[in-house]
């Protein structure tokens, strides 16, 4: 305790500009927290948090006993293994990428117009999408046009085309500003090293291999513990935006159904059991794959 | 030490910068940049020109009403009405509205406490969950003592609306019986005349039709492809289902035994009829994502040749459009309303009629002047109250009707002719504010002259030949179906069933539709009847049969 005092008084400029964070976090992370007890009680909305009656697990078992809950789970889990799968390479190829390019105004002016998708929201891609993919959409009338189908593909209508359109276009939304970490990452590697692998006579693609890749694994693997972490967060503006009766099969996830359940329904209990499920798996994935990623490349998190 | 006052200082400075966000209100329709001061205070009033006498101080009613809707169209529909009464009743009407789900919103009102003291369109169900937490306030000793109008107009239906307890929870919105025609087929006029107006009497007819009318139409003007029918969010399947006998979605026996139609052969019927059409390439791709208005698009764009749906949508859509578009425009260029009825059906079930009303407008526990706003409330629902707030502001050159005093008024020749030469200007007339306030008067025939009504355009409907066309098509296809209406309390345990349920059929229903061979939508179908069974559809059969028997007795009392 001692020794923790110390510390603090050492480094109290330090404490003092964290202060506001530390209260912000606590103010509106923790505190809302407390809430969470409702998932444990029949709560009805306008009464306090603790004039519920109390049902134990109850919410949690209907949850998985639900028709919904395979669907939910594996929708969740295929759009968000797919986004781990291609969402976390795209980003760190396209900074490799832009690291190799010499013309530094050509360097600059792609990287910005990267990064634009990302601001645009989810509703604009969403019109976006529409007319791109809708029946009378640019793509099936190139498609017709081409003679490669006789009739228009409802691209949005059907659901075996919704997991792809999700990921391409959270792809298409994200890879520019994701690469900023990675560019950052690169762009502090010792020039040292590529001297000195220039000397060797390294290839650039034995330059990307032996010392960018792992001068930032640490910056990989630190996303991809965190992108596991958030394998129940597959999404919810786009599903709840590019959904539709003919695919709800493919678009549901946990976020959609609890914003259903909860917000939509009043079903509040219920929606918080099932959000609270899954802040809980969450944790224990970030945890599991800090554990393995110390394990196996001697690199944590935590 | 000066560096931690330099560190304090940053901090501070990134508090003050964090909460230095303006505060913005959420978006709403608020009358109020119309409004004079609320609860201003006002010189002691005679009665005005309907007979009523305002307070001396300002009402102000503050509601929030229920309605997904357009908060700047509802600005604009409500700035010339609110005006009016302001003035002549001394009563500041402030509406919001949310282009949102009602439903959500007033889940969270509910959750934050963050409501006004009353809501407009509130359903039954949601009448319930609020009483049971204690936010809604009991009118029937005001009503009693100020409401002379409002059981007059309720009349014998009055207790009904009554609880248990006695207590009136709120007033219906909407309610009383208008025997005008709601849902229907409709059929493109001109194109059916070029093929010689051949007989559509069955589901098997109208298919038969459509289908020519797109070959002798493949594409429109602009090469695009023609479908023979769509969809969009507001068509619901029960009515749909009319067409095969049907009653809102269940098959009723001579026991008013109910089935949903997901367990039955005409539901099945229904949804095949769709799905024919799909497959043969005959309904549009897009059915089930188009939205209204996209559906209106490509409807007034002459992509779409038949719709089974509300009226007025073809009307909106169609030669309300093209009449003002199209320099060739023609008056047979419009859908004409006809009725289906299925092989084997007793009859085409189209319109069903809930005399209890749409909904629900209740004063919540933070209201503060209650006396002040049934008075308000009574005028409303008074004939003369009903006109003005169906009809909007009178006594303009474009208003649609004029008002003298002691219960004398006229309708505007100039704009009933508008409305029987089709030249009446909706979106003009509209900014009069006819029902921009639907607050608590009713839909059905004005008790003082039997056959005013609040829709301004539905008071001609014998003199204009194309709303004549259509009652006379469909007269047979309405029906009462007041004793259907159940309301689905917070802790009916049934609640959650039935809404999984529809949530289940709507998706189910659309996957059946889009099955591209006979074989998958069979699979589709049996595999929709199998999981809402298993949700517990059966159990809700049981439950709807037991409350629509408990209601017809009681209607029959």
């Amino acid at each position: 305790m001692q020794n923790l005092m110390r510390r603090i008084v050492r480094e109290r400029q330090i404490w003092i500009m964290a202060v506001p964070m530390i209260a912000w976090v606590l103010v509106f992370s923790y505190y809302p927290m407390y809430g969470m007890i409702i998932s444990f009680q029949n709560y009805v909305p306008g009464n306090s948090f603790f004039s519920g009656d109390w049902v134990g697990f109850a919410h949690f078992e209907r949850f998985f006993s639900s028709p919904d809950f395979l669907q939910v789970m594996r929708n969740t889990l295929a759009m968000s293994g797919l986004n781990i799968l291609f969402g976390l390479p795209a980003p760190l190829i396209l900074a490799l990428l832009l690291n190799e390019l010499r013309n530094k105004t050509f360097k600059r002016v792609t990287q910005t117009l990267s990064y634009i998708p990302y601001f645009i929201s989810w509703v604009v891609v969403a019109s976006i999408l529409f007319t791109l993919l809708g029946s009378d959409g640019l793509l099936n009338r190139l498609l017709l046009d081409f003679g490669m189908i006789k009739d228009p593909i409802s691209f949005l209508g059907e659901g075996k085309y919704f997991w792809t359109i999700i990921t391409a276009s959270n792809i298409w939304k994200d890879i520019g500003f994701n690469s900023i970490i990675y560019l950052s990452a690169l762009a502090s590697i010792d020039r040292e090293l590529l001297d000195a692998g220039k000397v060797d006579g390294i290839s650039r693609f034995g330059t990307v291999w032996h010392i960018y890749l792992p001068g930032i694994r640490t910056t990989i693997i630190l996303l991809w513990i965190l992108g596991i972490g958030g394998i129940l967060n597959a999404g919810f503006e786009q599903q709840l935006l590019l959904g539709s009766p003919t695919t709800s099969d493919y678009s549901e996830v946990v976020d959609t159904y609890v914003y259903k359940y909860g917000v939509q329904l009043g079903y509040y209990s219920f929606a918080s059991a099932v959000n609270l499920l899954k802040a809980v798996v969450s944790v224990v994935l970030v945890l599991s794959m800090n554990r393995i990623a110390k394990k196996l490349f001697d690199t944590s998190i935590v | 030490m000066w560096n931690a006052v330099l560190a304090a200082a940053i901090a501070v400075g990134v508090t003050a910068g964090c909460s230095s966000g303006k505060n913005e209100s959420e978006p709403s329709a608020s009358g109020s940049a119309s409004a004079s001061e609320s609860g201003s205070a006002a010189p002691e009033a005679a009665a005005n020109l309907f007979g009523w006498t305002p307070p001396a101080e300002t009402t102000v009613i503050d509601f929030y009403q229920g309605d997904r809707d357009n908060p700047d169209k509802v600005a604009r529909n409500t700035e010339k009405i609110h005006r009016y009464i302001l003035d002549n009743f001394n009563v500041d009407l402030k509406k919001t509205v949310y282009d949102v789900d009602p439903k959500e919103r007033l889940n969270l009102m509910l959750a934050s406490g963050d409501y006004p003291e009353v809501i407009v369109a509130m359903d039954g169900d949601n009448v319930s969950k609020w009483n049971a937490q204690g936010k809604i306030f009991d009118l029937a000793p005001l009503v009693d003592q100020y409401g002379p109008n409002i059981k007059k107009a309720l009349g014998d239906k009055y207790k009904s609306y009554l609880d248990k307890d006695g207590k009136l929870l709120g007033i219906p919105r909407g309610w009383g019986l208008l025997p005008i025609t709601d849902f229907s087929a409709h059929i493109r006029l001109d194109w059916y005349q070029e093929m010689g107006s051949p007989p559509i009497e069955t589901p098997e007819d109208y298919y038969n039709v459509l289908k020519q009318m797109v070959a002798a139409h493949p594409t429109n003007a602009q090469g695009e492809k023609v479908y023979a029918l769509s969809w969009n969010d507001q068509i619901k399947i029960n009515n749909v289902m009319g067409i095969w006998g049907l009653k809102d979605g269940y098959k009723e026996d001579a026991n008013h035994n109910l089935t949903h139609w997901v367990n039955t052969d005409e539901g099945m019927e229904a949804a095949r009829y769709y799905n024919r059409f799909y497959r043969e390439g005959l309904l549009d791709p897009d059915l089930f994502i188009n939205k209204f208005d996209d559906w209106k698009i490509k409807f007034t764009n002459e992509r779409i040749v038949g719709h089974i749906g509300l009226w007025w949508q073809s009307w909106d859509a169609g030669h309300e459009m093209w009449r003002t578009t199209l320099p060739d425009y023609k008056d047979n260029m419009r859908y004409v309303q006809i009725a289906l009825k299925a092989p084997g059906a007793e009859k085409a079930y189209l319109s069903p009629k809930d005399t209890t009303g749409w909904n629900y407008t209740v004063l919540t526990d933070k209201v503060k002047n209650p006396e002040a706003i049934i008075k308000f409330f009574d005028f409303m629902m008074s004939p003369m109250g009903t006109r003005l707030m169906g009809w909007g502001v009178p006594n303009l050159e474009d208003s649609g009707w004029n008002y003298e005093s002691g219960g004398v008024w006229s309708f505007n020749e100039t704009q009933k002719q508008a409305l029987l030469n089709g030249t009446f200007d909706y979106d003009h007339f509209e900014q009069l504010g006819g029902n921009a306030y639907w607050i608590v008067h009713g839909q059905g025939l004005l008790e003082d002259d039997g056959k005013s009504t609040a829709w301004y355009d539905q008071n001609f409907n014998g003199e204009d030949k194309w709303k004549k066309t259509m009652n006379d098509n469909l007269k047979d296809t309405i029906y009462d179906n007041t004793a259907r209406r159940i309301v689905f309390a917070a802790d009916n345990p049934f609640t959650l069933v039935n809404e999984q349920v529809e949530d289940m059929v709507t998706d189910g229903f659309a996957k059946a539709v889009i099955s591209k061979t006979e074989e998958d939508f069979v699979s589709n179908f049996n595999e929709l009847r199998e999981k809402a069974n298993k949700l517990g559809l059966h159990d809700l059969e049981k439950y709807r049969t037991e409350e629509y028997k408990k209601q017809l007795a009681l209607l029959n009392e």
